[in-house]
């Protein structure tokens, strides 16, 4: 049964509305005039060159960048132990704990922010990035739980169970067997883990710092003093970032895992 | 072997993560937004509820935040419906290209939209040209700017669950309704939205407690003037140094979040995600 | 030749929930004894307990003397064979089997040189590069068999192996198994439900129920000689009314209900024990009235390809008859005599039981 006329067409224009303005952004990064005029006049990559130029672009995306890894990974690194326990046991309080582990997801990321600023002002003193780090890997925790939760539980414990009765500890079995077939899961999980934190500004917001501050919040700032292009043209390079990023990762774990079967 | 207690043990490093970098600093906004002088208190309270740029922004963001969902809810439907009844490849390609918008920098998909509305922007420039207006419109920094900003970053969001919902709708349920008597509304009514109800409600919590608590199109679309709740706090924690006022618009966010998910959660008795 | 024992073993899942209680179990070397019985008697509970998956709460599991009970899984030298397999997704076939050798850290040429002979065991030469699923059940299967048994293990404990294949491919299986495992001379312990294929396959048969032992001894004892009305009905005897015993004739006891005898060469009881009598389908016999037997009417007759299936109707109550011929004899609705063989009569006496 195929939709109504009416459907499509507001289907089509659901479309325009959610990526027009990407393509317009994309637009105006070629103008010349230093005011974000549309129609744009003329044609430049002035502004993509700006921006490339700018320390405080290019400190910040690294800022960014090292963030979202080391987070990233810290969050796996709590995250897969994690899921491990929930799908594989059964205990009463369970789906307790479960709800602890999402929670940080419901929480707005700017009260925990402004929380997390004022613990670490009033109660654990510690350097900028440990700050940006410590709050980044909360926030994607429970994505990482989720995703590897969802990977585990495809997975026929008795696959295990058989690594066990041929001689493998416990351990051994999930490092041989386990792992590397939640190589998919683990690989959406990072992708996940990765653009969220890259893109996180409740957190950042207040947890950044003089010297120490992530990509968003730097155009954040940029952005109450000047109005051009410079913007669009970094705005445009971060799209196009993040779909390098999601291409890269995907292939380098996910050919493997068509590799081995 | 392999015992409950050893697996739990696995989750401990989680737990104490979790415990220290998330709990007990939300307790202690939370704890600390009633006291006040070394006694508990709601001072603050009443306080920040009588001052009127709070009770500006809270309003504002509860009227924004069910305008939105209402809108994305409202334009959803009839797109969603469209999706789900494409067949598999076209589907996915569509679906990738509303998720896009998710993964891409929230002032980025922001700017955007200053483009649009600012004062040469797109709009301005179209009524101008058409002779609907003599000179450029204020459309930055209004409510209706940030509602658009809101609306087109959740629209994915109340999208997916729904096309997710309506993917559960056995295609046979709407044609026996059909060769029953019942036309497109009727139909509608009667059968597909009764049952993809649940995604209705996910994607509306979702959309509404995003609105509610989103900073950057609040902060880039309404600016200092027009201020919602997650933009007063900003203002207060770090422009006005009023941290106990902050703590407090911290809390009611907080709550508001929170009650709306155990609210969800109520109206849901079959747990899904 | 007393090889493992289980020794008064109470287990479970849930703590005051014990599955197993007070359970003694004992396998001779060499044997393949089946664990049989229907759904939650405990076989599965019994293997795992075996395998190490679960530790008894009491009693202890005895190897050849040594005590395994507290030994943990991986320090078994168990082989497990699964219902579903259970194979590696993103090994070979060569390096599912070699698996348990590499744990053990066995030197490569010795490696090759048992995996080649246990797929040639299994009839998988040449199967070494492909994945799992590149194979069909039956070939998943046999790979399962060759990764446990390149172990050389002290014990194969099998979970109902074949219940995932078809019923063609099953039967040819269980020869194999029954071939390897004799070749081998591994000791083997076999759950399944399906006394058919406990029957071919053993060389013991120990059936369960709600965590018990209700008979334990070869396939004929059991198939001839149920102990209880429990095994009786497990092993085929469809047919069940109560009698009382009246007599006894040499060999034979008289058993009669509602004027109708039946003989039945049994151990001796008492006139006037009220008695539960069971009959196979297969032990009863359909002619034509006037001969000895028992009154009845025809309800309905049922080709079955090699056998017919009779339904009839008597003062007993309904009996089931089957007759290996393939056209029917009689009509319902026709009067027949039903006759049983003495020898194949089986007798309980009541207690409370079913």
């Amino acid at each position: 049964m195929r939709a109504p006329r009416s459907a499509l067409v507001v289907l089509f224009l659901t479309l325009l509305f959610l990526l027009g303005p990407f393509v317009i952004l994309f637009w105006a990064s070629f103008g010349t005039r230093a005011s974000l005029a549309f129609p744009p006049e003329g044609f430049t990559v002035y502004w993509f060159k700006k921006v490339l130029g700018m320390r405080m672009f290019v400190d910040s995306f690294r800022v960014s960048v090292l963030l979202a890894l080391s987070s990233t990974v810290a969050a796996l690194a709590l995250g897969i132990p994690a899921a491990y326990a929930l799908v594989r046991s059964s205990f009463p309080g369970k789906s307790l704990l479960e709800l602890f582990f999402t929670s940080p997801i419901i929480v707005p990321g700017l009260v925990l922010g402004f929380s997390l600023l004022q613990f670490f002002t009033a109660v654990a003193r510690c350097p900028v990035a440990s700050r940006l780090f410590l709050g980044h890997m909360v926030i994607l925790f429970p994505y990482t739980v989720r995703v590897i939760s969802a990977s585990l539980r495809n997975f026929d414990p008795t696959v295990e169970e058989a690594a066990v009765s041929l001689g493998a500890p416990r351990w051994l079995a999930f490092f041989r067997v386990v792992l590397p077939n939640l190589r998919a899961g683990i690989m959406a999980a990072f992708i996940l883990a990765f653009i969220t934190s890259f893109n996180n500004v409740p957190v950042s917001l207040f947890l950044s710092g003089p010297g120490v501050t992530t990509l968003p919040i730097q155009m954040l700032t940029y952005m109450e003093y000047y109005y051009d292009p410079t913007i669009a043209a970094l705005s445009t390079l971060l799209i196009f970032f993040t779909v390098v990023i999601i291409q890269l990762v995907e292939k380098t774990l996910g050919l493997s895992t068509t590799l081995g079967g | 072997m392999l015992t409950t207690r050893k697996l739990l043990l696995l989750s401990v490093p989680a737990l104490l993560a979790l415990t220290i970098f998330f709990l007990v600093p939300l307790a202690m906004t939370f704890l600390g937004s009633l006291r006040e002088g070394g006694t508990w208190t709601v001072n603050r309270y009443v306080a920040v509820i009588s001052q009127r740029s709070f009770r500006v922004a809270l309003v504002r963001s509860l009227k924004l935040g069910a305008l939105v969902t209402a809108v994305a809810a409202l334009v959803s439907y009839p797109a969603a419906y469209a999706i789900s009844k494409l067949d598999k490849t076209k589907r996915t390609l569509l679906m990738s290209l509303i998720i896009l918008p998710l993964m891409t920098n929230p002032v980025a998909r922001t700017y955007a939209w200053f483009v649009v509305m600012g004062r040469h922007g797109i709009i301005n420039q179209a009524l101008l040209s058409l002779g609907l207006i003599g000179s450029p419109v204020k459309i930055l920094y209004t409510e209706g700017a940030i509602a658009v900003g809101l609306l087109q970053l959740f629209l994915p969001l109340m999208l997916l669950s729904l096309v997710s919902a309506l993917e559960n709708v056995p295609g046979e349920l709407e044609e026996a309704a059909r060769s029953l008597g019942a036309n497109g509304m009727r139909a509608f009514r009667h059968v597909i939205l009764p049952l993809s109800a649940d995604g209705l409600v996910i994607g509306g919590t979702l959309v509404f407690t995003g609105s509610i608590t989103a900073y950057v199109t609040p902060a880039i679309l309404g600016g200092t003037r027009v201020l919602m709740l997650s933009t007063l706090l900003y203002q207060k924690a770090m422009t006005l140094m009023d941290w106990e006022g902050a703590t407090v618009v911290a809390v009611v966010m907080l709550l508001l979040a929170v009650g709306l998910n155990v609210l969800l959660r109520r109206l849901r008795p079959q747990e899904a995600s | 030749m007393e090889y493992l024992r289980l020794a008064r073993v109470t287990v479970g899942y849930r703590k005051g929930e014990p599955i197993l209680s007070d359970f003694d179990l004992v396998v001779r070397e060499g044997e393949l004894v089946s664990l049989l019985g229907p759904s939650g008697c405990g076989k599965t509970t019994t293997l795992r307990t075996i395998a190490g998956f679960l530790f008894p709460w009491r009693g202890k599991v005895l190897l050849k003397d040594k005590d395994y009970t507290r030994v943990p899984p991986h320090r078994r030298n168990f082989g497990l064979v699964y219902q579903n397999y259970a194979l590696f997704p993103h090994l070979s076939v060569f390096e599912n089997v070699a698996f348990g050798l590499r744990m053990r850290r066995v030197p490569r040429e010795e490696i090759r040189r048992r995996v080649q002979e246990a797929l040639r065991l299994v009839s998988l030469e040449g199967f070494e590069r492909r994945l799992p699923g590149q194979l069909s059940g039956g070939q998943r299967q046999r790979v399962a068999l060759a990764r446990a048994l390149v172990m050389r293990p002290e014990l194969l404990l099998l979970d109902e192996p074949l219940s995932n294949l078809d019923a063609k491919l099953r039967a040819g299986m269980r020869t194999e198994l029954k071939r390897i495992q004799q070749e081998l001379s591994v000791t083997a312990i076999y759950v399944t439900h399906d006394q058919a294929e406990a029957m071919a396959l053993s060389d013991r048969v120990v059936l369960m129920r709600s965590g018990r032992i209700e008979q334990e001894g070869t396939p004929r004892e059991l198939y001839f000689r149920p102990a209880t009305p429990f095994v009786a009905d497990f092993m085929g005897f469809t047919n069940r009314f109560t009698a009382t015993v009246e007599s006894r004739e040499g060999e034979e006891l008289v058993l009669q209900k509602g004027g109708i005898r039946i003989r039945a060469r049994e151990k001796d009881l008492p006139p006037g024990t009220e008695v539960t009598v069971a009959i196979r389908p297969s032990s009863l016999r359909l002619s034509s009235p006037g001969g000895e037997g028992i009154p009845a009417r025809l309800v309905s007759c049922a080709f079955q390809g090699e056998s017919v299936q009779y339904v009839v109707e008597t003062e007993l109550g309904e009996l089931m008859v089957v007759h290996p011929e393939s056209t029917p004899r009689f009509s319902p609705g026709d009067e027949v005599v039903v006759r049983a063989v003495p020898e194949e009569v089986a007798v309980f006496p009541r207690k409370e039981d079913a």
